[in-house]
């Protein structure tokens, strides 16, 4: 019992002393911009409809009851990034340069895009 | 005669003030039902001041809000519309900096009340404009406030408003509006009652385009049922804010009003003479809500009644606030999911259910915010810094002497001082088995004593 006690004292100890887990506590950048798209049956919604020219962090979360995925091209380009499928609650990030331009943003699967998963994100100095 | 039954009308009306202590105990209840708990100073400054200036500078203060102490420092910069758990670090942040700690608290109080899920909403910018709302609104007339609320952009997506017209009213916000947000389950409403309102409830409508999404929320006339609608026996041609008003007259509207409101502050229901005054004080002010909350916060059920469960979130903030530490991680949004309150995600339209606040999953969570909440101060055993100084003859009463000092000196009850001491001289023990464990193990020992005197009972109550 007495022996018990010690373990669980040192395990104790040691799980609350030792394991510090360093938080994050970042650097900003100015030269940033961040734009949620959230996606549903049938439809993606963006929390800002402009941003300017940055590295531009782009989540889109699936609030809908079906998987959803969120494709990215800008128009005049052939390059389309996609967040990959992400399940109901579930939510996706990538980050990448937008350049002065529109984009579009659309969910690829199945027939969601003609249903009226699309939406557009223009890139302009002013915002 | 009828003068005699005035004034008799007007004694059996007076709500009982408390008159007794008002020391370090009392004011830490205080502290903690409204708002989220002290800072350092903050128990000497409201002792000071003697229950009814503190109560007052709480319900009524003179400055504006002012956000005070270190802002968050993220991976990215706070962006509570764009970022996902940024909303729900957007307003812990508030009530953890916030000067006007009742403001916040009463906005968590509507958020519950009125309790709208990002999950129906899918939109963080129409969120947080409600917490705004709610804010802005939370002391001033309920009327004004349900007004508000009725025609609040994320509370018509959650509950069917949006796009309920003449041809299809809905019944979802009609019937939550009585049962949950003004008279109660088992009021005096009818079914007939629920339609009714629906009906009266029409005309709302928004718009959605690729390029803005859904916005230009609005009330259209054309959209509105026109017919006349009899509701609570009443006939007339009633619009949405009718509908508001006629739950806000009906005679059991200030009953469940002043019930539900003291439930949030008051562990023991509020009934006989009290609830009468309370019904009374409602009326003859205006139907205000600062007010009423001033007469709960110095009642003497406040002050001499049983403990309340600290709401999740309450817990969360307060033990940074003991620090006067700032937010530097968004881990507090999957760490409030994991304790059962995840800001702007109740778990359905009635609000988070307070029975389940320290259930087995949800208290794991509460282990794990505890940790996370004293990680910046955490100090380092292998690390010359916190080691090297450190008394490797520190004894189990100058242990707890430490860890009291970092929380703030909080009241303790003996069973709890009696758990921290005997796990002090078991760990000392371990500590004085070998030289080289002296100093590391007794700093082990302290940042282990934090997290459990943030998670004893006590701590857990107020």
């Amino acid at each position: 019992m007495r022996h018990c006690a010690k373990t669980l004292t040192v395990a104790v100890l040691l799980a609350i002393g030792i394991a510090s887990g360093a938080l994050a506590s970042g650097m900003t950048s100015s030269a940033s911009s961040a734009v949620q798209a959230s996606g549903s049956e049938f439809r993606i919604g963006l929390s800002r409809n402009q941003v300017a020219p940055s590295r531009l962090r782009l989540e889109f979360v699936n609030y809908g009851e079906d998987d959803h995925d969120l494709a990215v091209r800008r128009v005049g380009t052939s390059l389309v990034r996609n967040l990959g499928t992400t399940r109901p609650g579930d939510r996706a990030v990538k980050r990448f340069t937008v350049r002065r331009g529109t984009y579009l943003l659309w969910c690829t699967l199945s027939d969601h895009r003609a249903r009226g998963m699309k939406a557009t994100l223009k890139v302009r100095k002013s915002s | 005669m009828a003068r005699k039954k005035k004034k008799s009308k007007s004694k059996s009306v007076k709500i009982p003030v408390y008159t007794g202590k008002f020391g370090q105990k009392e004011v830490e209840r205080l502290l903690w039902r409204a708002g989220f708990g002290p800072r350092p100073g903050d128990i000497k400054r409201y002792k000071r001041l003697g229950m009814k200036r503190a109560v007052a500078s709480i319900v009524s203060p003179k400055r504006k809000a002012q956000l005070v102490g270190p802002s968050p420092q993220l991976e990215d910069p706070l962006k509570p519309n764009d970022i996902w758990g940024h909303d729900h670090i957007w307003w812990l942040d508030r009530m953890v900096r916030s000067n006007h700690q009742l403001e916040e608290r009463m906005t968590l109080i509507w958020h519950d009340w009125f309790a709208t899920s990002n999950d129906g909403v899918g939109n963080q910018k129409l969120m947080i404009a409600q917490n705004e709302m709610l804010r802005q609104k939370c002391l001033g007339s309920f009327r004004g406030l349900l007004y508000n609320v009725t025609v609040d952009p994320a509370m018509l997506i959650w509950l069917s408003g949006d796009g309920s017209d003449k041809r299809s009213p809905n019944e979802n916000y009609g019937r939550e509006m009585m049962e949950l947000f003004t008279l109660g389950a088992g009021a005096r409403y009818t079914e007939d009652d629920v339609r009714e309102h629906a009906r009266a409830l029409t005309g709302f409508t928004s718009d959605w385009n690729e390029d803005d999404g859904q916005h230009n929320f609005r009330f259209e006339e054309k959209r509105h049922d026109n017919d006349p609608k009899t509701i609570f026996g009443k006939t007339g041609n009633f619009g949405w804010q009718d509908s508001c008003n006629l739950c806000i007259d009906h005679p059991d509207h200030a009953a469940f009003f002043v019930q539900k409101l003291w439930s949030y502050f008051v562990p023991v229901p509020l009934k006989g003479k009290n609830l009468k005054a309370f019904i009374s004080l409602y009326k003859r002010k205006g139907y205000r809500v600062r007010p009423v909350v001033q007469a709960i916060l110095m009642h003497p059920a406040f002050y001499k009644g049983p403990a309340m469960i600290k709401p999740p979130i309450v817990f969360t903030a307060g033990l940074l606030r003991a620090q006067n530490a700032g937010i530097t991680s968004d881990a507090w949004a999957w760490l409030s999911e994991q304790t059962g309150q995840r800001l702007f995600f109740p778990p359905n339209v009635s609000g988070w259910d307070d029975d389940a606040w320290l259930d087995t999953g949800r208290f794991r969570g509460r282990w794990n915010v505890a940790r996370y909440a004293t990680d910046e101060a955490l100090l380092d055993p292998s690390d010359n810094k916190d080691a090297k100084n450190w008394d490797p003859e520190e004894t189990p009463e100058q242990a707890y002497k430490n860890v009291m000092n970092f929380w703030g000196n909080p009241t303790v009850n003996g069973p709890t001082r009696a758990v921290l001491m005997d796990f002090a001289r078991k760990s000392g023990q371990q500590a004085d088995s070998a030289k080289w464990k002296k100093k590391p193990y007794r700093v082990m020992r302290q940042n282990a004593m934090r997290t459990l005197l943030a998670m004893s009972p006590d701590h857990q109550t107020s």
